[in-house]
């Protein structure tokens, strides 16, 4: 038994194998990042061949593209390599990539769940971790002799609060702005 | 020197050429340009094609119309622009130069008095 995804390859739906999936995207993005970045039209070119090549070997869309049909198909394309040299490099799979509408994580005060001004909430949210155990290190610190009442009230003074809703955070993204 | 590599650097030289000819013949889409240039042994994978499209729409060769197909999705329909013509006649004026400077180089420019 093996786990397959659908996808959309130029208008076209797919179901496909995952491991021939994985291939295919990497094959697509090798090839992408060797197109001049004004580029866009030879990248959705190849994508429209590959459909017609897929639809060929896989009428139905009840069948599924399996990795040796993926092989088949870009050694008929050829290497990315073809494409000649890279202009950026591959991005690595292991969440490095930003997705659209994802935030940059931001140090802010929350106005919810705070006890006095909301540093430790904040900070808690940052790293992701329980607010209480940011409070026991504040409050910990400050008996073990640290200034952590002067770095609270710093944190105070330079951490900006966190907007009214957390969707006008957005305002500083154009694509958000319709 | 590889005999391969020198063919291979010849055919990349003459593919534009080879697919501005084509389509002066009549518009086409991109796998039958293909099948035409894999029976001439002019390229051996597809990709190759793809990036010599684009170049040539930018540099105003060559358009393109989208057309409905029989089977499956619409198919971008390449065709020759009035420049794209101009081009290939400056090419083919090339190549039958070429051949003929060949034929001198090959063998010597008075053959026929000796």
């Amino acid at each position: 038994m093996k786990e397959t995804i659908n996808v959309n390859i130029a208008q076209q739906a797919f179901t496909m194998d995952m491991d021939a999936y994985s291939t295919l995207t990497t094959y697509l993005e090798d090839i992408g990042r060797r197109l001049s970045p004004s580029d866009t039209e030879t990248l959705s070119d190849i994508e429209a061949r590959i459909a017609e090549l897929f639809r060929e070997k896989v009428p139905s869309p009840m069948m599924v593209v399996t990795y040796s049909i993926v092989r088949g198909v870009m050694s008929q394309i050829g290497e990315p390599e073809l494409f000649g040299e890279a202009y950026r490099p591959m991005s690595d799979h292991s969440g490095n990539r930003t997705f659209p509408g994802e935030q940059p994580r931001k140090l802010l005060r929350p106005r919810t769940n705070r006890s006095v001004a909301g540093v430790c909430s904040g900070m808690a949210n940052y790293f992701n971790v329980d607010v209480t155990l940011i409070r026991i290190v504040f409050i910990v610190g400050f008996f073990a002799g640290f200034s952590t009442v002067l770095l609270y009230i710093i944190l105070w003074a330079v951490v900006a609060q966190e907007p009214v809703t957390a969707v006008t955070n957005n305002n500083s993204n154009p694509e958000n702005k319709a | 020197m590889n005999e391969d590599n020198v063919k291979v650097q010849m055919r990349k030289g003459i593919l534009e050429y080879c697919i501005l000819s084509i389509l002066s013949r009549g518009d086409s889409y991109a796998p039958k340009i293909i099948a035409e240039l894999k029976e001439a042994e002019m390229i051996v994978v597809e990709g190759t094609l793809y990036p010599i499209l684009t170049r040539q729409k930018k540099a105003g060769l060559l358009t393109y119309r989208w057309q409905e197909s029989t089977q499956g999705p619409p198919r971008k329909y390449y065709m020759l622009t009035d420049e794209g013509r101009r081009q290939l006649a400056l090419l083919d004026e090339a190549w039958d130069q070429m051949v003929e400077q060949i034929r001198i180089i090959r063998h010597g420019e008075h053959t026929d008095e000796e």
